[in-house]
Order: C-alpha cells, then sequence, then structure tokens
C-alpha cells in the first residue's frame, strides 16, 4: 500500500468530494495559490480557481459566517482556520450560529460546514500558536469534533465530515501532518464515533487522541518489553464518542490511563473518566489516571515546553501507577 | 423626497398595506405581551416600518434577507405567514420554529429569511455567506443583512462588509438607524452615526443616507442596490435614519427623557405615508379605516390561532440537536 | 410431574453429608418410604428414604461426594416427564454437578458481604464486585495495592483458598485510642513461634484433660537416684516424667502421632521435646527415643540439650523430630495451664508446680500431700477424651507408684 502525508491524505479527501460537488468550496487565508498555511490546500487552487479555493481577508468571523451563510443557501463549505489558537476570534459563529441553526429553526436550515483546523505544540511556537481547544468544542451541542491520528484515518474521516449535514470542527496537529501513513488508493470512509484500538493488550487501558497517540504506541512498545501489556484506545472522534470500545477495554483490563496534550484540567479526559467511572464502576481495579499538559501556557523555548507539555515518560509513570 | 405621482398606484398600497400590517402586528404584540400572554422578551419593530417594507418590497421570495433581534417588522415584509408567526411567539408546536425559537430567533427558510440573530452584528457575515453561495450557484438572487447602528461598530460589520465588497458579492447592507444602542445614545460612542452610510467609502463601495421613515425613499434606493447587486457590480451600504418607538424591549427602562421619547413617536412613518396618500387623493379617510380595520382583523384572527394551538412536548426540546 | 430429591439436614449440626452408597438406581421406581441411599454426617451414618415417589430420573451426586444441607441429589418423576425441559425451565446450569461447599459459603458470604458493604473496607470496585460473586469476605482480607487497598488478585487469591476447603483469617485492628509505649518487630524464632503457635491453634482442634498427681513416691525416687548420682548429675522431676510418660506412650501410640489431609500418622520413634525458654523466646530440644533410656541416660540428654540451646549452640537436630512434648512451669509456681500442642503433634503435656495441698485422707480425715497438677491438650481429631483420659490415668498411676529398678 502506498505510504502519503496526512496533509496529502486531506488534500485527497476535499478534492475528491469538491470534483463530485460544484458546489462546495474552501475558504480561508492562504488557501489559494500559496497552497494553505501548512500545505493542505496544495494544488487545489491550480484544480478548482478562485471561486472554489478562496483566498480570504484576515477575517475569521467572515470567513466562519461565509462558509455558514453559503451553507445554509445551497452551498456545502471547508473554512480552515489553521492555528486552533484563532477559533477563539470566531467562536461566536460556530457556537452561537453554526451549532444552533438546525435546532433552533427547528430543521429548516443545516448547516453542512467543516471548519478544518490544526492544534497543538512540541514546535516551540509559543503561547499563542501551540494549544489544544478540543474540549471547548466538545461541549456544545449541534457541533460535532474529531480528531483524526494518522493519514488513513484524517481522509476517511474528512470524506465523512464533508458530506455530514451538520457542522463538523476537524481537528489536526501540526506535527502528524507532515506524517505518512498507509492509504490505500481507493475511496473509503471512516464513520464518525468509532474509536480505532490501536494496539490490542489486557494488562492497562491506555486512551488518547491526536499526536499523543504516537507518544502512547511508543510507551507501550516499551512495556511490552517489561512484561506489561497495554491497549491504546485512539478515539478519533470526541462527539460522537465511541462509548463501547472504551468501556469494553476497561472491562477487560480493569485500569486505565487517558492521556492527551491538552489540560488534565476540564480536558476531555475528564468527560471520558466520570462515563468510566459511571458506566464500568464494578471493573474498575484501580483509581483513573489521567496525563496532559501542565497548568501554564504553552511556553517558547524546547526546555519549557517539554516541561509543561506530556511526553512518554509522563505516560510511562502512570501506566505504572495503576498498575499498582 | 419624492411625489406619490411617480410610483404606481400598486406599489404604493402595497407599501401601505405592509407597513400598516407590521405596525398593528406590532401594537397587538405589544398588548398581549404586557398582558402576561407570552413569555420570555421581545422587541418590537415600531417605528421602523418604513425600511423592512420599502427594502423587501424590491425582493423576491427567493432573495435571503437575515435579521435582528428586532425582527418582526422584517418577517412580515418578506411574506411571513402572521397566524404562524404569533403562534411562534407565543411558544406553540404551530409556530414558524415549532415554538422553539420565539420572538428573537423567528425564521422562515422557505421565504428566504435566514433567522432573526440575538447577537448584535451577526446575520452580516451570513448574508454575506448567502451572497457567496448565490455567486457561487450564478443565480439572480441577492441577500439583504438588516441591522442597526450598534452593530456597525461591531468587527462582524467591518469583515463582512470588507469580504463583500472585495468578493463583489450580491449583499445589500441595511442599516436601520436609530440611534440607540439599546441603553447608549450610538452617538457618545461613535463619530459618524448621522452618515453611518459614509462609512461604505472605507470599503470602496457606494453608501447612502435616507430618510427612513420615509417608504417611498427606501423603495428607490433600495431598489438602485438591488439591480446593482443582480448584475454583478457588488454590494451597497444604505444607512436608514429612523426613530425608535418603544424601548429596546418590550418593559425596558429607556434611556431617553420623556420629551425625547415624544419627539421620537412624533417621526411616524405610518402617519407620513397615510398624510401623503389622502394629500393625492389616493386613498380617502374610510378607506384608511378599511384597511386597518381589515388588517387587524387578520392579527386577531393569528392571535386566536396563537392562542389556541398546542404547546410542544418537553421531550421535544432533544430534537433537531443534529441534522 | 419432575421433583427434586435433597438431602435433609440429619440432627441439629449436620452442615453436609457424604454419599457412601445409593441403594437405588437410574430407572429404579421407588415408593414412599423406601431406603434410598446411605449418607455419612459428622455424627452418624444413616439411611436415607424416599419422599417423593416415582422413577428415580436422574442421580446428581455420586457415592463418595460431600454435599451440603438441601442440595438437590437425584430427580424422580412419571416415565414420560422430561428432566431437560424441567431443567430448562427451572434455569439450572450444567453446574449444578458442582454443587459442593464453596456454593453454601458462597450463600454465606454473599449475606456477609452484604452486611459488611456499610462498613467502609478499602477495595477497588472491582475487587468489592468480585468479592460479592465468589463470596469472599472483605473485611477479613488484607489488600497488597497501594494503602493496603484490596483488589482483584487479592480477592481471587482468597476465593481459591476458599474453594479449596480453606478458611479466611481475621486480622485484628489496633485501637486507635491507645498509646503505643513501644513496638518489638517479632524477627527469627519468635516470629517462627508465633506463626506455628497461630497455625497450631487454628488448626487442631483441642481437647484439654487434667488431673492431679501425688508426688510423694516420686519425690522417694528422685532422692533415691540422686543420692548415687553426682550433684552436677541430678536428675529432675521433669526427667522422671519424661521418662514415665515415654513408657505411657508406648501403650498409648494416637498420643504420639499427627494428622495430615484424612489420615493419623503414629509415629515409630517416640522422641519427647522439653520446651525450654530462652532469651530468644521458646526452644523445644528433644530427647531422642526416651522410651529406649534409663533416668540417667534422659537426664544427661536433657542437660546437655538445654546447655547447648542455652548457649545458642544447638544444632538442627537437636530440635527436630519431636513426637510428643512436655512443657514445665512449676518453677515458677504455677499450678496448671492449658498448652497448645506443638504443631504437628496430637498431644501435649504441662506440669504445674509440686505443693503441699490438703487432700482427703480417709475417714474424713484431711492431710497434706505433695500435689501436683497434669494438664493433657490432644488433637482431637486423632485422640478422643477417652484415649486422653487412659494415657494421663496410666501416667498418674506410674508416677505415684513408680515400679523400682526403672
Amino acid at each position: 500500500m502506498r505510504k502519503i502525508m496526512y496533509r496529502e491524505a486531506l488534500r485527497e479527501a476535499m478534492t475528491e468530494e469538491m470534483k463530485k460537488d460544484d458546489n462546495l468550496f474552501m475558504i480561508g487565508y492562504d488557501v489559494g495559490k500559496y497552497g494553505g498555511e501548512h500545505g493542505i490546500s496544495g494544488n487545489m487552487f491550480d484544480l478548482f480557481g478562485d471561486a472554489r479555493v478562496k483566498n480570504a481577508p484576515i477575517s475569521e468571523q467572515a470567513i466562519v459566517g461565509c462558509a455558514i451563510g453559503a451553507s445554509i443557501t445551497g452551498c456545502r463549505s471547508i473554512a480552515e482556520i489553521p492555528f486552533g489558537d484563532f477559533l477563539p476570534m470566531c467562536m461566536d459563529m460556530i457556537v452561537n450560529q453554526a451549532a444552533k441553526f438546525h435546532y433552533t429553526f427547528s430543521g429548516q436550515m443545516n448547516v453542512p460546514m467543516v471548519i478544518l483546523t490544526a492544534m497543538g505544540g512540541y514546535i516551540r511556537a509559543a503561547e499563542q500558536h501551540s494549544q489544544c481547544l478540543e474540549a471547548w468544542f466538545m461541549h456544545v451541542p449541534g457541533l460535532k469534533t474529531v480528531i483524526p491520528s494518522t493519514p488513513y484515518d484524517a481522509k476517511g474521516m474528512m470524506k465523512t465530515a464533508i458530506n455530514d449535514p451538520n457542522p463538523v470542527m476537524f481537528i489536526e496537529h501540526k506535527k502528524l501532518l507532515p506524517m505518512k501513513g498507509n492509504v490505500p488508493e481507493e475511496e473509503y470512509t471512516i464513520p464518525f464515533g468509532v474509536a480505532d484500538i490501536k494496539k490490542e493488550g489486557n494488562d492497562v487501558t491506555l486512551i488518547t487522541i491526536s499526536y499523543v497517540v504516537h507518544l502512547a504506541l511508543k510507551v507501550a512498545e516499551e512495556l511490552e518489553k517489561e512484561g506489561i501489556s497495554v491497549e491504546v484506545v485512539d478515539l478519533r472522534s470526541l462527539y460522537p464518542l465511541d462509548k463501547e470500545t472504551v468501556l469494553n477495554s476497561v472491562k477487560k483490563t480493569g485500569r486505565v490511563v487517558i492521556a492527551h496534550e491538552a489540560y488534565v484540567t476540564g480536558g476531555v479526559g475528564a468527560e471520558i473518566a466520570a462515563i468510566i467511572a459511571d458506566e464500568a464502576f464494578g471493573y474498575l481495579d484501580s483509581p483513573i489516571k489521567r496525563v496532559g499538559a501542565k497548568w501554564a501556557p504553552i511556553p517558547f523555548p524546547s526546555v519549557l515546553e517539554d516541561y509543561v507539555l506530556p511526553g512518554t515518560d509522563d505516560i510511562k509513570k502512570a501506566v505504572n501507577e495503576v498498575l499498582e | 423626497m419624492h411625489s406619490l405621482k411617480e410610483f404606481d398606484k400598486n406599489i404604493v398600497l402595497g407599501l401601505y398595506e405592509t407597513i400598516l400590517k407590521i405596525r398593528l402586528f406590532e401594537e397587538t404584540q405589544s398588548r398581549v405581551f404586557k398582558a402576561g400572554e407570552q413569555e420570555g422578551f421581545t422587541h418590537l419593530y415600531l417605528g421602523a416600518e418604513a425600511v423592512a417594507a420599502g427594502v423587501c418590497s424590491n425582493l423576491n421570495k427567493d432573495d435571503f434577507i437575515t435579521s435582528t433581534h428586532r425582527g418582526h417588522g422584517h418577517m412580515i415584509a418578506k411574506g411571513g405567514d402572521l397566524k404562524k408567526m404569533m403562534a411562534e411567539l407565543y411558544g406553540r408546536s404551530t409556530g414558524t420554529c415549532q415554538g422553539r425559537s420565539g420572538s428573537l430567533h423567528i425564521a422562515d427558510r422557505s421565504i428566504g429569511v435566514l433567522g432573526a440573530n440575538g447577537i448584535v452584528g451577526d446575520g452580516n457575515p451570513i448574508a454575506v455567506g448567502a451572497g457567496y453561495s448565490i455567486k457561487l450557484r450564478k443565480t439572480k438572487q441577492v441577500a439583504v443583512s438588516f441591522f442597526g447602528d450598534g452593530a456597525t461598530n461591531q468587527g462582524t460589520f467591518h469583515e463582512s462588509v470588507n469580504m463583500a465588497a472585495s468578493f463583489d458579492l450580491p449583499v445589500i447592507f441595511v442599516i436601520e438607524n436609530n440611534q440607540l444602542s439599546c441603553g447608549v445614545p450610538t452617538g457618545t460612542v461613535c463619530k459618524v452615526l448621522e452618515n453611518l452610510g459614509d462609512r461604505a467609502a472605507a470599503y470602496g463601495i457606494p453608501g447612502e443616507n435616507i430618510d427612513g421613515t420615509d417608504v417611498l425613499e427606501v423603495y428607490t434606493v433600495t431598489k438602485k442596490a438591488v439591480e446593482r447587486a443582480r448584475s454583478g457590480e457588488g454590494p451597497t451600504l444604505i444607512n436608514c435614519k429612523i426613530t425608535r418607538h418603544h424601548g429596546h424591549f418590550e418593559g425596558d427602562i429607556d434611556i431617553r427623557t420623556k420629551e425625547e421619547v415624544e419627539k421620537d413617536l412624533k417621526i411616524d412613518p405610518v402617519d407620513k405615508i397615510e398624510t401623503r396618500m389622502l394629500e393625492v387623493n389616493m386613498i380617502t379617510k374610510d378607506g384608511i379605516k378599511s384597511y386597518r380595520e381589515k388588517t387587524q382583523k387578520m392579527i386577531d384572527e393569528a392571535v386566536d390561532f396563537a392562542r389556541e394551538s398546542p404547546v410542544p412536548k418537553p421531550e421535544e426540546a432533544m430534537k433537531y440537536v443534529y441534522a | 410431574m419432575i421433583k427434586e430429591v435433597i438431602l435433609a439436614k440429619i440432627g441439629l449440626t449436620m452442615e453436609t453429608g457424604t454419599i457412601i452408597k445409593w441403594l437405588k438406581k437410574e430407572g429404579d421406581y421407588v415408593e414412599q418410604g423406601d431406603l434410598m441411599l446411605e449418607v455419612e454426617t459428622d455424627k452418624v451414618a444413616t439411611v436415607v428414604e424416599a419422599f417423593h415417589p416415582g422413577f428415580l430420573k436422574k442421580i446428581v451426586q455420586k457415592e463418595g461426594s460431600e454435599v451440603p444441607v438441601n442440595a438437590v441429589i437425584a430427580y424422580v418423576g412419571e416415565k414420560d416427564d422430561d428432566l431437560d425441559s424441567f431443567l430448562k425451565d427451572k434455569g439450572s446450569r450444567d453446574s449444578f454437578e458442582q454443587a459442593s461447599l464453596s456454593s453454601t459459603d458462597a450463600e454465606k458470604g454473599k449475606n456477609k458481604a452484604k452486611g459488611t458493604a456499610r462498613v467502609r473496607v478499602n477495595a477497588s470496585p472491582l475487587a468489592k464486585r468480585l468479592a460479592s460473586e465468589l463470596g469472599v469476605d472483605l473485611f477479613l482480607l488484607k489488600g497488597t495495592g497501594p494503602d493496603s487497598r484490596i483488589g482483584k488478585e487479592d480477592v481471587q487469591a482468597a476465593a481459591k483458598k476458599l474453594a479449596s476447603g480453606g478458611r479466611q483469617e481475621y486480622t485484628i485492628p489496633i485501637d486507635s485510642n491507645v498509646k503505643i509505649h513501644s513496638e518489638i518487630k517479632l524477627t527469627g524464632i519468635k516470629k517462627v513461634v508465633a506463626g506455628r503457635m497461630k497455625a497450631s491453634y487454628n488448626d487442631a482442634p483441642h481437647i484439654h484433660l487434667e488431673l492431679t498427681v501425688e508426688m510423694t513416691n516420686s519425690s522417694l525416687l528422685r532422692d533415691r537416684l540422686n543420692k548415687k548420682a553426682d550433684k552436677s548429675k541430678h536428675i529432675t522431676y521433669t526427667d522422671i516424667i519424661v521418662k514415665t510418660a515415654a513408657e505411657v506412650l508406648k501403650e498409648n501410640r494416637l498420643l504420639n502421632a499427627t494428622f495430615k489431609e484424612d489420615t493419623v500418622f503414629i509415629f515409630d520413634d517416640i522422641n519427647i521435646g522439653i520446651a525450654v525458654s530462652t532469651d530468644k523466646g521458646l526452644v523445644v530440644p528433644v530427647i531422642k527415643n526416651a522410651d529406649k533410656l534409663n533416668f540417667a541416660e534422659i537426664s544427661l540428654a536433657s542437660r546437655n540439650l538445654i546447655d547447648r540451646v542455652r548457649n545458642r549452640k544447638q544444632s538442627m537436630d537437636d530440635v527436630s523430630g519431636g513426637t510428643f512434648t512436655i512443657t514445665n512451669l512449676g518453677m515458677f509456681g504455677v499450678e496448671s495451664f492449658k498448652p497448645i500442642l506443638n504443631p504437628g503433634q496430637s498431644a501435649i503435656l504441662a506440669v504445674g508446680v509440686i505443693k503441699e495441698t490438703a487432700v482427703a485422707g480417709g475417714s474424713e480425715k484431711v492431710v497434706f500431700r505433695p500435689m501436683m497438677n497434669l494438664s493433657l491438650a490432644c488433637d482431637h481429631r486423632v485422640v478422643d477424651g477417652s484415649e486422653g483420659a487412659k494415657f494421663l490415668s496410666e501416667l498418674k498411676g506410674l508416677l505415684e507408684n513408680p515400679p523400682n529398678g526403672l
């Protein structure tokens, strides 16, 4: 099977879908000839032209609002907000408008829109370009939030996102974009609400998302040599959430670690932990441990950033704690 | 000011009918709301009737509008069903949004009303999106965004006008300038309040400053803007000066003094059009009486319909979260 | 219609019964009152009559099975009654064949667990759930997790012990309202002894028998023997008792035995251990083949052993191989005490002080005689009351009337 980059997988998904629907367009600053701030749109401008791969002014609210307005009047849209850190600038459009149209207007209008954004650090991009804010969006009814960790998952889930009649937050990670992975030539989709067990195991359930999936796999490999069998569960989809896979894994191992890059406090791990404590209570042999960033903005230099953000050592420590 | 004689009688009468419908609907709404028959809040369009009437009479059913918290007038002018509207205000399941949106978010996609918005100025980016969609699909539709003077200080206004201008989108931006931002006289927070239409120059598009209580003025200026938009030449900004007759919302403590309110009440688009029609004998006093009675009857029927309509079931709160 | 045949309770204390022999076979017709099977309980062997008439459709518990009271042991019914559909309706699973001790314990455990569920115990949710399912009492467990948290493995280990006929042990907590003056952590011998004491006390059901012995004649014997011997080679009362007990054991072999897994092993030799208290704890050096030694030899062996033990120079051989133990606290003035069996032995004799005591002297006279209390503890699985009594009375007889020339 061929190996392509995560960003290429996204481009392929969008290209395939745009070929099928002339009323599907992409908008964002730098998506045009420049090829996108993260190189995602690439050659799409050449393929589809200005009207469908539209360079926007630096106006996040207008970009998202435009995508919304177009999506309720006969088109479908992909709005790229290249850094998750900029989403606060258009939270109103996402939360008060897009997420609520279908509900408030009782099904008269739906918003088939994808907001494509890159979150995450480990790249020394400093406080305003490194945040993980997925928890904010998991908390909004009317939105769907997905966060694939591999090129294969990214392509399949982007196609699903574009064809979903609801507004979808599609969250990539900057470090994942150049990562290569197996992606079949044929078209395929991956449904939302289905987690993926990236590695099976029996002793501990390690639930994780996005870039940290890869750190988790590394830890699992190391621990395997010490005789500890870790099951790595990649959630892939925050809303809708695959509770069944999570609970089945917990029932099998009885021990849980949840690891993500975002802060432990109020992170998605808190929600998952609560679900497990509620619905798999009698299967827990030790308390649930969470791994995440320490409670500080993400600093610039590597020595400080690597202190704040979680690493393989933090994950390993947590796994050993639940095994006590 | 244009002479009535310049216009087709049917157009004038049509505009009058719409203005009257809005006026009487809102007055009725004020009465039933104050009588405690509805929940929540309501913001009345009294004083602005000429803007909705004048703008919307230039629009087709498949043209789009975005509306504000003060949105009953827009919906009526765009052809909204009075019964379904009143039922919506009463929160009944026969309402335009099955009772779930109420006064603040009244909408009817089938007639191009893309929703009254509770966030000041948020209609602008959405109207831009509608415009973008029109251009992408290559139709002759237009999108109109209604908003107040207060909204012109929001970031969304600047971003939207700039984007619509840059992309030459078929959007008409209509400011309903009553010089009040809820409890703040807008003039204290904006240096160009009188002639907000001049802001258009900052974005490279045409802008107008007109008497928003002269329905024929509104009609004429909008007609030009709509033609400009349909021909692909891009957006226009129209600043319509009006007064607000009631408080920001029904039950509000008005920031104005008693004298200021009385002064504002005297600037009345209904009086204006009736006077002018009488002047040129386009209508008689009896004719006015007859129109009023006929219109009020329609509205009373709408109120009865609403009062007798069923309340939604509690579990319906969980419907429509996702498409 | 299918009827269940259950093992009814026979007597007050019956908890289980062993099926010795089925007197009917599958397919036989039984009338009400027919003799159906032979059963042995803890107290009695008996024959069970059939209560329901009918064909014996299926024997559920085979000969040799130990079955709890009220367990189903067979089914009777009409010739064309379908047992399978009856069982399906009843919802039983195939494991009815395994109805055994653990299921009764599970019932007890469930009730116990319900009761203790209100008391806070440091156990993981999984452990709590498993404990109630497996009939393990969490309150009796000490966990191996952080803060002594009880985990799945602790519960599973306890359940395994229960299933193999074991018993959960109770750890008494220290009252937190009492101040501790000092701690002595048990190590070495003391630790071992503590463990063995507990095991012995738990494992063997002790019976205690006592009598008093008039030591007048033994005292005379002792004086006589010591007159001939060196001062450093004096014979003690303990020596006399050791020799005498060894003699009596020859004819009372059950007190020179051990018990393991339903079998009594009678020792070949008679090796008598004498309990010695040292500053390192209790040590029991053993006088090998005491029945074959005379007084002087016993005395010598005893003195050497005690000497070595007191100087911590005892060998492994010195302290192993015992078959019977004698413990004497008379030198402290203790009149009597009930000893705990030395684990692995079926009897132990405790000796008290010899004291001038008023006793009946015939014709309503009261006389003073040197009296000594003997307290015998036996493993009731091996030695019953009459056997212990026989030993004691023969021992008393010999001590009160020692034969000459021993």
